[in-house]
C-alpha cells in the first residue's frame, strides 16, 4: 500500500511521519507544503502518479482562524480548492482520500455533542472554507473519509498545549477562557486511529463517510490549562476568565464537543480520556 | 446574629452543621425536615419567632428529579409552597432569607454558561417547582438572596460522588453518561462561600439578588467519574456512554454550566477548581467511611 501524506510539516502530518516507522509494510510519501502546494493540480497529479498512490491523507490546511478572516483567499485556496484538487486526482488515480476537517463547520450553539449528521453552520471564513472543501471531497472523490477533529494539539507545530507550557514556565499566573467547552484531540491518538483504520480498510471498496474524532470527555480551555500545568508540574496559577475579556478576530464557537461514537463503532476503536493523553504528551516533553 | 437553618439533615444542611462551630459568634438553629415541615406556616412562624431569627437559610428541598416527575404535588409542596411560607415568615420577622435553587430552572439547551438573567424555562417538575419557589420569594420576602447551584455533592446524603465511590469498590468497569456537561459543586465550598457572605452582609440593608454558584471548570458525568476513580485510586474502569443508553424518568438538561462571575464579583469570593475540591472531598469521604 502506497500512502501519500500532504501537509507533512503540520501537526497531523508530523505525527504521521513519527508513527510511519511502526508500519514498515506500507510505503509512505510525505509532502510538506513547500514540497507540494495542494492547490496546484498538475503537481498533485504528478506526485500521485509517481508514488502510485493508493491512499492520500490530506493534512494540509490553512488553520489560522484569525488569519483566515484577514486573508480569506488564502484560506479558500488551501482548504476548499486544495481539497477539490486532491479529490479529483484521487479519483483519477483510484486512491482513497482521507481528509481532515474541523468542528468549525458547526456554529457551536448546540448543548449536546455534535453528530456527523447534524446540520453545519460555520461562523467564519475558516469554517466555511473547510466545509466547502469537505463538500468537494464528498462530491468528487469516488472513495473518501472525512474526519472532523476537535481541539487538536501535538508535540509539533503551534498549539494551545505548547503555548500553555511555554507561558507556564514564564509566568506565575495566567488568565484562560472558561466559558467555551470542547474536546481536546491529541494528534498522536488521531493518527494512531487512522493507522488502525488503514489496517482494516478494503481498497476494492468505495468509502464515503464523514466521522467525528475527539478524545473522550469534555473540558473548557480553563480546565485544559489547569490540567496542562498539573501534568507538567508547573507552578503557574490558572485563572478562569470570560471570553469577552479577549478580543478575538475570528469567530469562535461556544460549544465544540464532537460525538465520536460512529468512528468507534464502525472501526472498533478505543479512544482514551483527554487527560490521559495529555499526560502522555507532557510526559514526553519533560522526561 | 441568629441563623435558622431548615432542612438541616440534607447535603447542604449537614455541611452547615459541620461548619457552624467555626463561627462561635453566631447562634445557629438547625431544623431537620422532621423537626419542621417548611410548608406549615404556623410552625415556621413560631420557630422563627422563638430563635429571634435574623437570617433563615433554606436548605430544605425535595431534590429527587425522578420522584418529582411521579409525585409533582410533593415537589411543589416543599419546593414552591415551603419557599413561599419561609418568605412570608421572613417578612413578618424581618429576616434575610437565603434560598438555594438549581440549574434545573433552565432548559439546558444553552451552549454557554448560564447567567442569572438568562430566561428560566424548566423542563422538569423539579425545576418548575424550584422556579415557582424562587418567584414566591422574589415577590414576598423583603430581603433575600437566591443561590442557584450546579451538580451538588458532599459526604452527606445521596449524591453522584458517593454513588460512584461505592460502585467503584464493587465493579471492575462502569458506564457513565458522557454527553451532558455541567459544573460540580462541593457543598463545603458553597457553605464556606455563604459563611463569608454572612460575614459581609449588612442586616440594615435589604437584598434582592439571584446568584449562580458552581465550582470552576466544567465536565461531563463521565469526566467527573474518572476524576473520582483517579483520586480514590480505585481500579474501576470508567466507560463513556450516551444518555439514551441509560434511560431516566425525569427530563435532564444537556448543558448545565453556570456562570459564577456575579457572586465572585459582588462578594469577593474565590471559587476553587472542581477537581481540587473533589480531591479534598474524596479524602474526607474515605476517612469518614473507614
Amino acid at each position: 500500500m502506497n500512502i501519500m501524506v500532504t501537509g507533512s510539516g503540520g501537526q497531523l502530518g508530523s505525527e504521521f511521519r513519527a508513527l510511519a516507522c511502526a508500519y514498515p509494510q506500507w510505503n509512505f510519501f510525505f509532502f510538506s507544503h513547500n514540497a507540494l502546494d495542494i492547490s496546484e493540480e498538475e503537481r498533485v497529479d504528478e506526485a500521485m502518479r509517481e508514488c502510485r498512490c493508493n491512499v492520500v491523507i490530506n493534512c494540509a490546511a490553512f488553520t489560522s482562524v484569525d488569519r483566515a478572516e484577514a486573508d480569506p483567499e488564502a484560506s479558500f485556496r488551501v482548504n476548499r480548492d486544495g481539497a477539490g484538487v486532491l479529490a479529483r486526482c484521487a479519483g483519477e488515480h483510484g486512491a482513497l482520500l482521507i481528509h481532515f476537517s474541523t468542528y468549525y463547520v458547526f456554529d457551536g450553539l448546540s448543548p449536546m455533542p455534535y453528530r456527523e449528521s447534524d446540520p453545519v453552520s460555520p461562523l467564519g471564513v475558516y469554517g466555511i472554507s473547510k466545509w466547502e472543501g469537505e463538500e468537494l471531497v464528498r462530491r468528487i472523490a469516488p472513495s473518501c473519509m472525512v474526519i472532523r477533529v476537535g481541539w487538536l494539539y501535538s508535540r509539533f507545530g503551534e498549539n494551545f498545549v505548547k503555548t500553555m507550557l511555554r507561558l507556564g514556565r514564564e509566568r506565575d499566573s495566567l488568565d484562560v477562557v472558561a466559558d467555551r467547552v470542547g474536546s481536546p484531540v491529541y494528534a498522536t491518538d488521531a493518527v494512531a486511529a487512522v493507522m488502525e483504520i488503514l489496517g482494516k480498510v478494503d481498497l476494492k471498496r468505495c468509502y464515503s463517510s464523514t466521522y467525528h474524532y475527539a478524545n473522550e470527555g469534555v473540558c473548557s480551555w480553563y480546565d485544559f490549562a489547569v490540567s496542562i500545568m498539573k501534568t507538567a508540574n508547573l507552578p503557574c496559577r490558572v485563572l478562569p476568565v470570560e471570553n469577552t475579556s479577549f478580543a478575538l478576530n475570528g469567530p469562535r464557537p461556544w460549544y465544540s464537543v464532537l460525538d465520536s461514537n460512529a468512528i468507534k463503532k464502525e472501526w472498533g476503536l478505543d479512544i482514551s480520556h483527554w487527560e490521559k493523553s495529555l499526560a502522555v504528551m507532557t510526559g514526553n516533553t519533560f522526561h | 446574629m441568629n441563623i435558622m437553618i431548615t432542612g438541616s439533615e440534607g447535603q447542604l444542611g449537614s455541611e452547615f452543621r459541620a461548619m457552624a462551630c467555626a463561627y462561635p459568634q453566631w447562634n445557629f438553629f438547625f431544623y431537620s425536615h422532621q423537626d419542621l415541615d417548611i410548608s406549615e406556616e404556623s410552625k415556621v412562624d413560631k420557630a422563627m419567632r422563638q430563635c429571634r431569627c435574623d437570617i433563615v437559610l433554606n436548605c430544605a428541598a425535595f431534590t429527587s428529579v425522578d420522584n418529582a416527575e411521579s409525585s409533582p404535588d410533593l415537589s411543589f409542596r416543599v419546593n414552591r409552597d415551603g419557599a413561599g411560607v419561609l418568605a412570608q415568615s421572613a417578612r413578618k420577622n424581618g429576616a434575610l432569607l437565603i434560598q438555594f435553587s438549581t440549574f434545573g430552572v433552565f432548559d439546558g439547551m444553552s451552549s454557554r454558561p448560564y447567567r442569572e438573567d438568562d430566561d428560566a424555562e424548566p423542563k422538569s417538575f423539579y425545576g418548575k417547582a424550584k422556579l415557582a419557589g424562587e418567584n414566591l420569594i422574589r415577590s414576598t420576602a423583603p430581603s433575600y438572596l437566591i443561590i442557584r447551584i450546579g451538580w451538588l455533592y458532599s459526604p452527606f446524603g445521596e449524591n453522584f460522588v458517593k454513588k460512584i465511590l461505592s460502585l467503584g469498590q464493587k465493579r471492575t468497569s462502569l458506564g457513565v453518561v458522557s454527553d451532558r456537561v455541567g459544573s460540580p459543586v462541593y457543598a463545603a465550598d458553597l457553605v464556606a462561600a455563604v459563611m463569608s457572605i454572612l460575614v459581609m452582609v449588612d442586616l440594615q440593608r435589604t437584598y434582592s439578588a439571584t446568584y449562580h454558584y458552581a465550582g470552576e471548570g466544567v465536565c461531563s458525568w463521565y469526566d467527573f467519574a474518572i476524576a473520582v476513580m483517579k483520586l480514590a485510586k480505585l481500579p474501576c474502569q470508567i466507560l463513556p456512554i450516551e444518555s439514551n443508553a441509560f434511560p431516566v424518568f425525569g427530563p435532564r438538561p444537556w448543558y448545565s454550566v453556570l456562570s459564577n462571575n456575579a457572586i465572585k464579583r459582588d462578594w469577593g469570593i474565590a471559587i476553587p477548581y472542581w477537581q481540587d475540591s473533589l480531591a479534598l472531598a474524596v479524602i474526607r469521604m474515605q476517612s469518614l467511611s473507614s
